[in-house]
């Protein structure tokens, strides 16, 4: 699970472009939206698409969004419990 | 860059109100309505509501070029426009019936008939909505972005009329359900239709060329487009007579090989595409431009 997070915060610096990051900087229960790392909208779908694509996730739920993405932990258990690939 | 958080989003009047022009549309002649419009409504607006007076008439004098006098007489005819189109919704949530005429119609039927899904980009030029009132999607179901604080009989209406041409309403409301739902629907072959005007959502944006003049559009349409990697198309819906409306759909596709570009530059290139597009629509059809905010940077 922690490989998986630490995984995840790689995935998503690369995935977002946020070069001047490393994933020791990226708390794994910071908030990912709002006031922790930022991310808006236009990110969340990024982020949809890297877990389409890397774990094969397609997010149904769409109301559980939001707290699939409240943190890198939240994302890593949701992959964790989800994933096909 | 703020989000246009001064811009209410809704149709001014009370639900009454509202109620008493659906029904009276259903049986007054739309001459006469505009007749009454343009002479109670419309001269109300270009004395009190002088933000939107301004926004317009500095766009015809800049993005047209026109003198002082021309520029006053297109903003009246531009607020009349104005008026027809609202007119001409109340009139359709009452059963009205348009008359639509599709430029470009192959570029949508064929898109439609593919297997994936698209993205419509519009903006608030023209009558964009009352497309959707007349049109059906008989395979692919439509989705569109919407503000959500619209009156409550307009939305009443609206969803009445959408959902039974298979067009969902989504709204866009800061629990970011709807960037769930987009994906989605772009994932599961469907058509979504965005606002190209108006920052919501995301306050991120690109700076474009429209008319000559610098201009913010959203980076999410465009962004949304580029990482489904799904075809996007222009389309507006502009009014030619009483009855009648004339659709331009358009494809938005990159001019040359954009590989070597990322993905945020991709998307800038095609907020570009739109914008030309956006340019040249509003070069045909000058006073049915009905963004009343200062849309362009030197307007600010």
């Amino acid at each position: 699970m922690k490989d998986l997070v630490t995984e995840l915060k790689e995935k998503t610096i690369a995935v977002l472009n946020l070069d001047e990051m490393k994933p020791e900087d990226i708390g794994n229960d910071d908030p990912l939206f709002g006031d922790g790392l930022g991310l808006d909208s236009i990110d969340a779908l990024e982020l949809i698409v890297m877990l389409e694509k890397e774990y094969g996730i397609k997010i149904k739920d769409t109301s559980a969004g939001k707290d699939i993405f409240k943190s890198m932990n939240t994302m890593a258990s949701f992959v964790e419990a989800n994933r096909v690939k | 860059m703020p989000k246009h958080e001064d811009w209410k989003g809704n149709t001014d009047g009370t639900p009454w109100m509202h109620r008493v022009l659906i029904r009276l549309l259903r049986s007054v002649n739309l001459r006469w309505a505009y007749a009454v419009m343009g002479v109670c409504v419309v001269p109300p607006y270009l004395l009190f509501s002088r933000k939107g007076y301004r926004a317009i008439y500095r766009y015809f004098r800049r993005r047209h070029l026109m003198g002082r006098w021309e520029a006053f007489r297109h903003t009246c005819l531009n607020h009349y426009r104005f008026g027809q189109v609202i007119l001409d919704r109340f009139a359709a949530y009452g059963g009205r019936q348009f008359h639509f005429e599709i430029d470009g119609n192959e570029t949508f039927q064929h898109l439609l008939g593919s297997e994936g899904g698209f993205i419509v980009l519009s903006c608030h030029v023209g009558n964009y909505e009352l497309a959707g009132y007349t049109f059906r999607s008989s395979g692919k179901r439509y989705n569109a972005l919407v503000f959500p604080k619209e009156a409550a009989v307009v939305m009443k209406n609206r969803q009445r009329l959408l959902s039974g041409n298979n067009i969902r309403m989504i709204p866009v409301r800061d629990d970011m359900e709807y960037v769930f739902q987009v994906s989605n629907a772009l994932a599961d072959g469907e058509v979504v239709s965005v606002p190209c005007d108006r920052l919501f959502g995301s306050p991120r944006f690109v700076e474009c060329d429209v008319l000559g003049g610098r201009a913010r559009l959203p980076l999410g349409p465009f962004a949304m487009a580029i990482q489904r990697g799904v075809p996007a198309v222009s389309v507006f819906v502009m009014k030619e007579t009483v009855y009648s409306y004339k659709v331009f759909v358009r494809p938005l596709e990159l001019q040359y090989d954009a590989s070597v570009l990322r993905p945020r530059e991709k998307a800038a290139v095609l907020a570009q595409c739109f914008a030309d597009e956006l340019g040249r629509i509003l070069g045909q059809y000058k006073e049915q431009w009905f963004n009343y905010y200062d849309f362009w940077n030197d307007e600010k």
